[in-house]
């Protein structure tokens, strides 16, 4: 569902991802982790069409992101990390706008608009404007406007960043149903619990490269600790158990 | 010590603009170094006009013998009048920003930087922010004086003592009007109540110039004697303004005699007086306006149904994407009240325009049908100029406008072409009614021929196109989708790029059509029917006006398109 291939991407002289690749499946939810500077947002913006990639291959569902991007991005629905939106639209305007954009109109858009509404737990603010919401109401109604078109591939940039427990409880939860239903999620995360609950697969980047790849039981293999939580497996692969240890030691 | 200390404290709060500024000259890459070039050039350009313009009406205004002293004097009061007014206006907005709304000040508050100090670094930004583009245009003005003067020197030194606290004055009055307005007011509504003040403040300027009534020049023979000449051109001025205190200052400098000290000294102790005062303010209310900057308001919208309704039905039979854009923008726009003052000065500026046309005599000096019908040409490009002025707030800036949100758009399956298109036939029908306005209706005023108001009415409809497609192009050549107020998009570097470009565009196509005209009104004047060969020169020119108007549109919609698809981020 999600095929990068030999995907670099430089800002001048510096190499933010280097010859990456990878293929995530249909049905599976893939962590995409790394130390922070690593490239996962470089890569999750090429992905979303807003980075062109210096060189290398992007396909969503199929299409080729450069050679047909309005197919690959209709297969799409992208999740940033901030979400910036149109303040001055009530959060029914906005998701018909979205819906829009990706051609979608008739007599049931009304009924999915609050339907989804209803699943991210927004619809006492449909007709309230954006600007009055606050981070986590957004990042809910972002991610209803990334359902609107029941994307094959969803991309999430840090998804729990500023959610409360029950927030973040409902957009794992949503994210689960949707993969069982036969769809992908991409999601990068620097909650390594979250990854390590949710995950079908990870992949870790450090330096531009990926260093990683695999489920829970093969990154331990490669990282060849014997412990079962992802956090010092990730310190070790992306070299920060030195650090770590450094830290911990008594002055 | 202290005083150092401040200082100190002052140049380094400034050090991340000036870092800022330092670093993006070192991340230029191929595309902005253009765009750098492009930039200059136009300004050099523009400055060389105003430079020409000015220093071709100082030569006019040398011929009127005894008068050409209080004429020169007159036009330079009214240049001060119209710097300290910009600057007020412009300084009230940006204040706004630099002290209160800019993301950067929660990190500074929290620290232990003196409010002073902080109030004195933010009033510098709000000082050069606000009047740089004044002082870049106002410097070939008072070059084209200087070269028309006795004593070139001495009024460039009298320049150079003059505009630094004629910038100072009117910036810090705005700042500390912004400052006790934040301490008085929620946020939300300081932001429309200095929107309309500003608004209002460009109105009033606009009367001021209106006040002198230039038109009397058109018929001197209405002027009787030299005092009902002074009569006429009697100055709104008043011994307390700083700009009388410059114009003062000035005028010696014109004449090549001693500066005089008094004003100057005023000029420069209130400008002390007022920055020393705006500490003192910051040092009292800064905190509680900046503590109110942070309370939102809880926003319960009610929605207005039978608009929303009318909306959607009137604009079912466009394009599902096309409508999803044209929906957003309507909304966002009639809900955002800093729009609001823009459209009431817009209002202003049609009314002030068209009761120009009614108050110019109808009996001229120069015989009545050609310069009715010289005027009814002329008023084309002064049609076109203020369409560009409207369209570099609302067209200009409409793809900005989109903000940190562009990502939706750019991460929809929507065609770029499509969106930038949406956007062209959105800002289009408006001003085709604006300018369709203006010139018809002036031209009755006029009372012009058919033929002219013909001319003039189908040139104006396709110089809107033009204008629009410049402003939605190069408003994408030149985003800037991270910004405060949209007015910031509208005066950036790139609305300059627009404004100049359009009002070339406008001079190109009355320069097109200036011959066929002349053609026209030469034999209308003569009584002769047009020659074959003339009627043949004139179908070339307008099929050349044709050319220019689609290469208008067309080309910066597409480089607008390419210079978007290019745009990383």
């Amino acid at each position: 569902m999600i095929r990068l291939h030999g995907l670099t991407k430089r800002y001048g002289d510096f190499l933010a991802v280097e010859r990456l690749s990878l293929d995530v499946g249909a049905g599976e939810l893939f962590g995409f982790l790394g130390p922070n500077g690593a490239g996962k947002t470089t890569t999750i913006k090429m992905m979303a069409g807003l980075l062109r990639p210096s060189s290398g291959r992007i396909e969503l569902a199929g299409h080729d992101l450069v050679k047909e991007p309005e197919r690959a991005k209709a297969a799409l629905g992208f999740i940033p990390d901030r979400p910036f939106l149109y303040e001055k639209l009530a959060a029914g305007e906005f998701l018909r706008f979205v819906a829009g954009l990706y051609g979608i109109d008739g007599s049931d858009l009304t009924y999915r608009i609050d339907a989804l509404l209803s699943l991210v737990e927004l619809s006492n603010w449909k007709r309230e404007l954006i600007e009055s919401f606050s981070h986590g109401m957004k990042q809910r109604l972002v991610m209803a406007a990334s359902f609107i078109h029941d994307p094959a591939v969803l991309v999430v940039d840090e998804p729990m960043v500023g959610l409360d427990p029950k927030g973040a409880r409902l957009i794992k939860d949503l994210f689960r149903e949707r993969c069982r239903n036969g769809k992908t999620v991409f999601l990068t995360t620097h909650t390594l619990e979250v990854a390590q609950e949710m995950c079908d697969r990870i992949g870790i980047i450090a330096g531009g490269k990926l260093v990683a790849l695999g489920t829970m039981d093969e990154l331990q293999e490669q990282s060849r600790l014997d412990q079962n939580e992802l956090e010092p497996i990730f310190l070790k692969l992306t070299g920060g158990e030195g650090f770590k240890e450094a830290e911990l030691q008594p002055q | 010590m202290t005083t150092e200390f401040r200082l100190r404290q002052v140049l380094h709060l400034l050090a991340p603009s000036l870092l800022g500024v330092k670093n993006r000259r070192r991340a230029l890459e191929r595309g902005d170094v253009l765009k750098l070039a492009l930039f200059t050039l136009v300004t050099v350009l523009f400055c060389t006009g105003i430079f020409a313009g000015f220093n071709r009406m100082l030569a006019y205004i040398g011929r009127f013998g005894e008068f050409t002293t209080p004429l020169t004097l007159q036009v330079l009061g009214t240049i001060s009048m119209f710097l300290v007014t910009v600057v007020l206006t412009s300084s009230i907005v940006t204040a706004l920003s630099t002290q209160f709304l800019s993301q950067d000040l929660a990190l500074l508050v929290s620290s232990p930087v003196p409010l002073p100090a902080l109030y004195s670094a933010r009033f510098i930004l709000t000082v050069l922010q606000s009047s740089w583009m004044v002082l870049v245009f106002s410097l070939p003005m008072y070059a084209a004086f200087a070269a028309a003067s006795d004593g070139p020197f001495t009024f460039a030194g009298a320049v150079l003592l003059v505009l630094p606290p004629l910038m100072v004055i009117p910036a810090a009055l705005g700042g500390m009007i912004t400052t006790l307005l934040m301490a008085l007011f929620p946020a939300r509504r300081v932001r429309e109540i200095l929107m309309i003040l500003g608004t209002l403040f460009v109105v009033l300027l606009v009367f001021v110039v209106r006040m002198q009534r230039p038109e009397r020049l058109l018929n001197p023979r209405s002027i009787y004697d030299v005092t009902a000449f002074f009569a006429t051109f009697k100055a709104p001025s008043a011994p307390l303004l700083p700009s009388t205190w410059a114009t003062d200052v000035l005028s010696a400098g014109l004449t090549g005699g001693r500066l005089p000290w008094l004003p100057l000294g005023l000029l420069w102790s209130t400008a002390a007086a007022l920055t020393i005062l705006g500490c003192w303010q910051a040092r009292t209310l800064f905190l509680r306006g900046y503590s109110r900057a942070q309370e939102s308001r809880p926003a319960r919208f009610s929605s207005l149904p039978l608009l929303d309704a009318v909306l959607e039905k009137l604009t079912r039979p466009l394009g599902l994407r096309f409508r999803s854009i044209l929906l957003k923008d309507l909304r966002t726009f009639l809900r955002d009240t800093t729009q609001w003052s823009q459209l009431l000065l817009l209002l202003a500026l049609v009314v002030i325009y068209l009761y120009n046309f009614s108050v110019i005599p109808k009996n001229f000096a120069f015989g009545t049908f050609f310069i009715q019908n010289l005027v009814s040409f002329l008023n084309l490009g002064l049609a076109g100029f203020v369409l560009s002025a409207v369209a570099v707030r609302f067209v200009f800036t409409s793809v900005s406008s989109e903000g940190p949100a562009f990502w939706i758009i750019r991460s929809s399956p929507l065609p770029l072409r499509t969106f930038l298109w949406s956007k062209f036939w959105t800002a289009l029908p408006p001003l085709l009614v604006l300018s369709q306005i203006l010139t018809l209706v002036s031209n009755r005023f006029l009372g012009a021929s058919p033929f002219m108001t013909a001319l003039a009415s189908l040139s104006i409809l396709f110089v809107t196109f033009g204008i629009v497609g410049m402003g939605v192009g190069l408003g994408a050549i030149f985003p800037r989708f991270q910004y405060e107020n949209v007015t910031q998009i509208a005066g950036s570097s790139g609305g300059l790029v627009y404004m100049i470009s359009a009002t070339t565009f406008v001079a190109l196509v009355l320069f097109l059509e200036g011959v066929p005209a002349y053609f026209y009104l030469q034999s209308k004047l003569q009584g002769i029917p047009l020659r074959g060969g003339q009627i043949g020169f004139m179908i070339v020119a307008f099929g050349a006006v044709i050319a220019l108007n689609v290469a208008a549109v067309v080309l910066p919609m597409r480089w607008g398109e390419r210079s978007l698809e290019a745009r990383e981020g």
